[in-house]
């Protein structure tokens, strides 16, 4: 990858990885589903986990499995709405740049 | 680095946080380990990278700088104040199992440390001085304890010119008690001679006064011979001595 984005777009992306589960999702399980879109290490998300969680876009509750707690994040509604913005703001941009490149002479 | 070993260290790290912060934190990581199985355990705790990059993140999360930070780029996501090698103030040569875990990446690491460590210890020898720093420094020295150098070389002076004009005085004085019993001892002889027909016991007595005079007069010409052939050869002595010692101090000094 050699476009350098800010952070905006990772928090986009974690809200679309978690919002594929209605129930909600757990760490590793999100990290797995963002690495499958980019590259990002093991360790990354915790933070942006709970800036998230902070800024209200995401939910958490703990489930009981194989003795014990995992924690599972979920999109409240401001998520939603969140990730809507970031959804039509993401279809623009990319829009327009895809535009100007199949512009573009090579 | 095994997992209670990296768990071990990220408490460690993270001891002076509040402990729900810490707890809900070691237990995402935890968590994440469990999740990930223990077939991938050893790549995740890799791909975690050292606990001082993961205490860092932990933190960074809690005081609120992380709000603007990290970009996609060329190596996918990454913040630049959690890259590895650089975030670490100091290497962590003493953790071999990290090196080994951690494979290519810590092997390049460990190369470039033990590139770097010649060029250091090389440094570290070479005294670090500057010549002109030192003149500088030392007039600086020189400027700010003038008022006590001053005085203190006042003292020396005044005391040592004190010295020379008692001993000065005291030559002069001995000088001339030598010349006056010269002149007297030969002024009596004269009378001596003057009466030796009238009054030959007179003469006889003065002849006599005359010749003690003529013997302090010699034991002053004794006195002053040791005064200007031995005392001050001596002095001068001494006072090259002196100044030797402190030119060749100085010059040794110089030398260092």
């Amino acid at each position: 990858m050699v476009f350098n984005t800010g952070s905006a777009l990772l928090d986009a992306i974690v809200l679309a990885a978690v919002s594929r589960e209605a129930e909600g999702t757990y760490g590793y399980k999100i990290t797995q589903e963002v690495r499958g879109a980019i590259d990002i290490s093991e360790s990354t998300l915790y933070p942006v986990l709970r800036r998230l969680q902070k800024d209200n876009c995401l939910e958490v509750y703990d489930l009981a499995i194989d003795g014990r707690n995992r924690r599972y994040y979920k999109l409240t509604e401001t998520g939603r709405v969140q990730l809507a913005l970031y959804k039509q703001e993401w279809a623009v941009y990319s829009g327009n740049i895809s535009r100007i490149f199949e512009e573009a002479k090579v | 680095m095994k997992k209670e070993e990296f768990f071990r260290q990220l408490e460690y790290l993270l001891q002076d946080i509040p402990d729900p912060d810490k707890e809900e934190a070691l237990s995402y990581y935890r968590d994440y380990l469990e999740e990930a199985g223990s077939g991938r355990e050893e790549d995740v705790i890799a791909e975690f990278g050292s606990p001082e990059r993961v205490a860092a993140i932990i933190r960074a999360d809690i005081s609120g700088n992380l709000e603007e930070g990290g970009s996609f780029t060329e190596n996918g996501y990454e913040d630049e104040r959690f890259r590895d090698p650089n975030f670490q103030v100091a290497k962590r040569l003493d953790l071999p199992d990290e090196r080994e875990e951690n494979g290519k990446r810590a092997e390049e690491e460990y190369t470039k440390a033990s590139y770097e460590q010649p060029v250091y210890e090389q440094r570290e020898k070479k005294p670090r001085t500057n010549k002109l720093l030192k003149v500088i420094l030392w007039v600086v020295l020189l400027l700010a304890a003038s008022p006590f150098l001053l005085g203190a070389a006042a003292v020396v002076f005044g005391t040592a010119a004190g010295v020379v004009s008692i001993l000065f005085g005291i030559v002069v004085i001995i000088l001339c008690l030598t010349a006056a019993a010269f002149i007297i001892s030969v002024g009596l002889a004269g009378f001596g001679l003057a009466f030796l027909v009238s009054t030959p016991l007179d003469s006889i007595f003065l002849f006599g006064i005359a010749a003690v005079g003529i013997g302090c007069g010699l034991i002053g010409i004794v006195i002053l011979y040791l005064i200007f052939g031995i005392l001050c050869p001596l002095m001068w002595k001494g006072c090259r001595k002196l100044a030797k010692l402190l030119v060749g101090n100085r010059k040794e000094a110089g030398r260092a």
